[in-house]
């Protein structure tokens, strides 16, 4: 038996951070759910488990409600079972229940309490639905009393933190690791954890289909998990749904040479225009070659889906050619001094370190402008 | 340089030749009165060094003599550079320029106008602008310049720099350093204010704007989620409570539970009933019997009390006989002495009517005796009054009252003093007569009869001889008259006469007759007041006294009259008459209130006796009464006769009811052992009504249950469907977003800000720097004349503040005008002590300059300018003699031909 294992959709999540862009993210997301329906038909999987946080709040607007159920409506013959999740847990006249309330497809099926549900003739799936933001119990316990058909695979679905993992899921709502044993089950299809994570040998987080953040799933997968039967092996197969790439790197800079190796890098990156990067920029560079980076980065911040550098980390090592070149001597050189010794000076706080090389930078471009300006004139 | 002398002609006032002569090293001084031709004299130096001689400038032409056709002639002798120069120049008219160096010519005319500026280290310029230029433009100050401090144009910066660079190199990017600032400054002024908070109208404050207003809005959304988030957790807990109230096994459980209690309450009170009626009939049973105990007990009394009342009947009646005996005895006594007493009281009547007739006599016997002395008194102050209205009708006709009289003898006292004065003044006329002499003499027609002597105060006829015709002689005195005196003597005269026939009286003499007369009549009105008080008469006037007296003599003698008629008596008995009937009246009554005495004891004791008696009878016919009474009932209800057939049957009645009762009794408690207690009954309706209460209770619980549900989730539907939850989501973001854009801004300002300080605290150090050597030559000039003062100089050798240990210190611009032009006099004397330090040595001239400093002030001054002569030539120009001679230095004076 076949079936798609998938999990914290959070429809409705917001990305403002990326201005005109963020329709293209939240669209993003719903079309992973088409993404999701093909990949069923195509591994002939009856059943896509959803383990919680299919919306990202517990109130979305109708809008939001209703796009992923109008999507797994799409494909009829695929069953989708959908548990709430930390984010959208089941609640009198919540999220659910209005769901419920609207023509909800046939093919969907809301588990919204601790009850077995037979996926077929093969396998009965055992859900854990959140009625709460956080629990302190471990909801998975009563699939060790849940009474199946003999010769049935029992499927276990849940959303939390695997006691001990340390997911850093968004609440505690605990699950005992050894749950799978406890309850038989062949599989415990998890959700929270938004990186694709294999727990114990039959347990498994199935990530985002879509990221949301830095630092988390790279790009949104789903789980095709295969079972040979009641006791027998079960497989695994990540496959790709997301559309965009988050990427986080950390690099570090000291010359210029470094500054042009970073923008050859990211420039050899695949699919620059669904790239979300977030660089980290640590190490020393001269002023010229820290003006040559943001220009860099400018150019490539064109290309890519979005570019969000941190340069706090990188420090300012001004050559006698970047103070030369903002003056040889006189006031602004004598500024230049000041402003580079305050920026290297201990004693004082880390802000006003970081505000004197940004004026240093500052000045460094002023007097390029000047420079240019003159020239420009010159030229005139 | 050295300024050696100067020449003019055709100049001002100086239509000759004029020289100014003099000139040293050091500090010299041109003191000369206003109009004398100093600052021209000046203005020919200036023209003779700087402007061309085939200048025809406004500057030219304003120094020519007016009226004159001679040009304008001007020869500078000077030293520079170790050797010494003459030039000369003539313009406007033959014009004309020679340059000599030690006595040889060295130039002419154009050759000679460069030759000099080259020597002098100035350039060529366009006339005047060449001189202003240059470090004589700094260092030459005319009238009313030495207010300003020196502003440097160019070619001086240039002279000034040249100098500084010399000690402390060059100085560059003050310019780029401004432009940045200047830019800088645009875009701080757009981001933040001076004091570092965000602009208004800026991009931070409109940054901070929106996060105030996301902030806002967010915390209303945070709130109505907090709440729809309190009604999901109300929702649940409403919903289990409503399910665990409607658990059909314990719905069904408690009905059971009721209906058991209901059933046992059923039994217990059947039985209860039962109970009740056996204690009815117990109480019923208690009634009877007691009641014909009762019956039985009230029929023993009533015997009793029969028997009992005959025996105290026989007893009373035996009690009531002796007493009517005492009660007739005791009447029959007091009728006797009643009688008695009546006799007794009509004579003592008799005896009073008496009684009062013979006092009423000897009333009217005292009043007779008190007659005769009313009548004498009467005749006595008829008397007085007759003589006092006498005396009043004898006063009222003598009219001279003591003013009067007063008023007389001060005429005659005032007559007497004016015709003493007249007399005094008056001659006199003495006549002795001679022995044929008597008789023949008269004085104004009477004879003298004797020496006589007297003044004449009015005309006197004096005739000797005799009778006339035969008069002798006749001489006629006229005494000079007084006029006024005798008019006064007339005048009291005639008030005299007045005052006479106002009073009736024919002289003083009468008038002083009648004075005495009056004075006696006064004295007897007296007499006769004091009389009238011996008679006792107070305030009354005698004839009023005399008027009631005799009103009272008629009275009596009224009364009298009338006593008597009514008495039947023709005339009064005497006064022992009358006392001697009293005195056996009297002894009459004592006789018979003797008697009556023991009377009156007897019938009052009869009378106690009797109401005693009364008493004693009254009780006992009242405890007769009452057992008569009592008897007769109880005999109406206890007849003798039926007294032992009514006893038994009570007896027998009493018997019965007693078994009744004993039967009932066995009854009642033989129930009371199987009948529930009252406590268990009370316990099972207390139970029944428990469970019917719990029972309302859940199905009110759930009934508002179910509409707090239904409210609740009418609520939820309505606050959850409007997407609040993206749109916190949305706004957290949104705010995180615009946090860092406010924090961009608030770095970038303190970037800026940083930048900012850090180029001015450079460029400050820069030009402190710079100006160093210049601070160097006037720290010590400054000192001269501000003690410990500082000057602070900024952009393009400016004063900006001065700095000293005096109190008023502070910005250049708030410092006194008089103070403003000594500082600018000392930056140029140190200007120009720097240049010559430099071997550019200029002459300083200060023409008409310090008029507002003081005399303190101005000493200090002299101290600097002396100071500054150490180093180069000074020259003075001043118009102030008196204050100028205490600077010293070398004179100069004008010579001027043909003085």
């Amino acid at each position: 038996m076949k079936f798609i294992h998938t999990a914290d959709w959070q429809i409705g999540k917001s990305f403002r951070q990326f201005g005109d862009r963020e329709a293209v993210l939240a669209r993003a997301r719903l079309e992973a759910i088409e993404s999701i329906g093909k990949l069923a038909m195509e591994e002939g999987a009856a059943h896509v488990l959803v383990a919680g946080d299919i919306y990202d709040s517990e109130v979305p607007s109708r809008q939001t409600l209703l796009a992923p159920l109008e999507r797994m409506r799409l494909f009829p013959a695929v069953h989708w079972h959908l548990i709430p999740g930390n984010h959208d847990p089941h609640r009198p006249q919540g999220v659910w229940d209005r769901a419920r309330a609207e023509s909800l497809p046939a093919n969907v099926h809301l588990h919204l309490g601790p009850e077995p549900f037979e996926l077929g003739e093969h396998a009965v799936l055992l859900p854990a639905p959140l009625t709460r933001k956080s629990e302190g119990g471990d909801l998975t316990e009563w699939m060790d009393r849940a009474a199946t058909p003999v010769g049935r695979a029992r499927i276990g679905l849940a959303h939390g933190a695997v006691a001990g993992f340390g997911s850093g899921g968004d609440a505690v709502n605990p699950i005992d690791p050894g749950r799978p044993q406890r309850a038989g089950l062949a599989y415990l299809a998890l959700g929270d954890w938004h990186r694709t994570m294999q727990i114990a040998r039959d347990v498994w987080y199935a990530g985002t289909p879509e990221p949301d953040r830095a630092g988390s799933q790279e790009v949104g997968q789903a789980l095709v998990v295969e079972l040979a039967g009641p006791d027998g092996p079960v497989t695994v197969t990540p496959r790709r749904i997301g559309t965009f790439r988050w990427l986080s790197l950390t690099e570090h800079l000291a010359d210029e040479a470094a500054v042009a190796d970073l923008e050859a890098k990211l420039r050899a990156l695949p699919d620059l225009s669904s790239l979300v990067l977030r660089l980290q920029l640590e190490g020393h560079l001269p002023l010229a070659a820290r003006a040559d980076l943001e220009r860099r980065l400018q150019g490539l911040a064109a290309i890519l889906f979005d570019l969000a550098a941190d340069y706090s980390k990188l420090m300012l090592r001004p050559t006698v050619e970047d103070l030369d070149s903002i003056e040889l001597g006189g006031v602004l050189r004598e500024a230049a001094d000041r402003l580079m010794a305050m920026a290297a000076a201990e004693g004082i706080s880390d802000e006003d370190r970081r505000v004197a090389g940004d004026a240093l930078i500052e000045l460094f471009a002023l007097t390029r402008d000047d420079v240019t300006d003159a020239a420009v004139a010159e030229v005139a | 340089m050295r300024i050696l002398g100067v020449s003019v002609e055709g100049v001002g006032r100086f239509s000759r030749s004029a020289r100014i002569e003099g000139f040293h090293d050091g500090v010299n001084i041109l003191v000369a009165p206003n109009e004398a031709g100093k600052s021209t004299l000046f203005r020919a130096l200036r023209a003779c060094l700087f402007e061309k001689h085939s200048s025809k400038n406004a500057f030219i032409s304003s120094l020519q003599t007016e009226g004159s056709s001679l040009p304008v002639s001007v020869t500078v002798e000077f030293e520079h550079q170790g050797a010494t120069y003459r030039l000369s120049k003539s313009f406007l008219r033959s014009t004309s320029a020679r340059l000599y160096q030690d006595g040889r010519e060295i130039a002419r005319d154009r050759v000679a106008d460069e030759k000099v500026l080259e020597l002098l280290g100035l350039s060529a310029g366009n006339g005047r602008g060449a001189v202003d230029d240059a470090a004589f433009g700094l260092l030459w100050v005319g009238q009313g310049g030495s207010f300003e401090v020196p502003e440097l144009s160019d070619a001086a910066s240039s002279v000034l720099g040249a100098a500084i660079q010399a000690e402390v190199g060059n100085v560059i990017g003050s310019e780029r350093a401004r432009s940045i600032l200047t830019a800088l400054k645009g875009e701080l002024s757009r981001l933040a204010t001076d004091g570092g908070k965000p602009k208004a109208g800026g991009p931070w404050a409109d940054a901070e704007q929106r996060k105030r207003q996301v902030d806002e809005e967010l915390a209303g959304i945070e709130t109505r989620l907090a709440a729809l988030d309190h009604q999901f957790t109300q929702l649940t807990a409403l919903r289990q409570e409503r399910a665990l109230l409607s658990n059909p096994e314990d719905i069904a459980r408690e009905q059971q539970e009721l209906d058991e209690a209901q059933r046992a309450l059923q039994v217990a009170e059947s039985a209860a009933g039962i109970l009740a009626r056996c204690e009815a009939d117990e109480r019923e049973a208690r009634v009877l019997c007691e009641r014909e105990r009762q019956k039985l007990q009230q029929f023993n009394e009533r015997a009793g009390r029969i028997d009992e009342a005959r025996v105290k009947l026989k007893a009373i009646a035996e009690r009531e006989a002796p007493l009517a005996e005492q009660d007739i005895a005791a009447r029959t006594m007091i009728r006797d002495a009643g009688a008695r007493l009546q006799q007794i009281e009509a004579e003592q009547g008799s005896l009073d009517q008496q009684e009062r007739r013979l006092r009423a006599m000897a009333e009217l016997l005292a009043r007779v005796e008190s007659r005769d002395m009313l009548s004498q008194r009467h005749r006595q102050i008829e008397d007085l009054a007759r003589r006092q209205a006498e005396n009043a009708a004898a006063l009222k006709a003598n009219p001279v009252t003591a003013a009067a009289f007063a008023t007389l003898e001060q005429y005659e006292r005032d007559l007497g003093i004016l015709r003493a004065r007249i007399e005094a003044v008056a001659p006199r006329i003495s006549v002795t007569l001679g022995a044929a002499g008597q008789g023949r003499v008269r004085l104004n027609g009477a004879v003298v009869a004797a020496d006589t002597a007297r003044p004449v105060t009015e005309i006197l006829t004096l005739q000797v001889g005799d009778a006339e015709p035969d008069d002798i002689a006749a001489f006629t005195i006229s005494p000079a008259s007084d006029a006024r005196q005798a008019e006064q003597c007339q005048a009291i005269e005639r008030k005299l006469a007045a005052l006479l026939a106002d009073h009736q009286m024919a002289s003083a003499a009468d008038m002083r007759t009648a004075r005495a007369r009056r004075q006696e009549l006064e004295i007897a009105a007296k007499s006769l007041e004091a009389e009238a008080s011996g008679l006792g008469l107070g305030r009354e006037t005698a004839p009023a006294a005399a008027a009631r007296l005799a009103a009272e003599l008629a009275e009596i003698d009224r009364e009298m009259a009338e006593r008597l008629a009514a008495w039947g008596l023709e005339q009064l008995p005497s006064r022992q008459e009358v006392e001697g009937s009293l005195k056996e009246l009297q002894d009459r009554r004592d006789a018979l209130r003797a008697e009556r005495a023991p009377l009156e004891g007897t019938i009052a004791a009869r009378n106690q006796l009797l109401a005693k008696l009364a008493d004693q009878r009254g009780r006992l016919q009242g405890s007769r009464s009452e057992i008569e009474g009592r008897l007769a009932t109880d005999l109406a209800l206890l007849p003798d006769d039926d007294r032992a057939r009514l006893i038994a049957e009570a007896e027998q009645a009493c018997s019965r009811a007693d078994d009744l009762y004993r039967e009932r009794m066995a009854a009642l408690e033989a129930q009371r052992r199987t009948a529930p207690s009252p406590e268990e009954l009370e316990r099972l309706k207390i139970r029944v009504t428990r469970l019917r209460q719990a029972q309302d209770n859940r199905k009110a619980r759930l009934g508002a249950l179910e509409r707090d549900i239904a409210n609740l989730e009418g609520q939820i539907q309505s606050a959850g469907g409007d997407g609040i939850g993206e749109r916190l989501a949305e706004l957290r973001e949104r705010r995180e977003l615009i946090a860092r854009e406010v924090e961009r801004h608030r770095l970038r300002a303190r970037t800026l800000q940083l930048l900012r300080d850090t180029i001015n605290e450079s460029y400050k150090a820069q030009r402190d720097r710079l100006y160093a050597p210049l601070q160097r030559h006037l720290r010590p000039l400054i000192n001269d004349v501000f003690p410990a003062g500082e000057l602070e100089l900024g952009d393009g050798f400016s004063v900006s503040a001065l700095r000293r240990a005096e109190p008023l210190a502070g910005d250049f611009d708030r410092l006194s005008a008089g103070t403003q032009e000594q500082i600018a006099v000392l930056v140029r004397l140190a200007m120009g002590s720097l240049i010559a330090e430099r071997g550019q040595q200029v002459p300083i001239v200060l023409d008409d300059a310090l008029v507002f400093s003081d005399d303190d002030r101005i000493e200090r001054m002299f101290d600097a300018l002396s100071r500054a002569g150490q180093r180069q030539q000074v020259i003075i120009l001043t118009c102030r003699t008196r204050t100028f001679a205490r600077l010293g230095g070398y004179p100069l004076s004008i010579r001027e031909d043909g003085n």
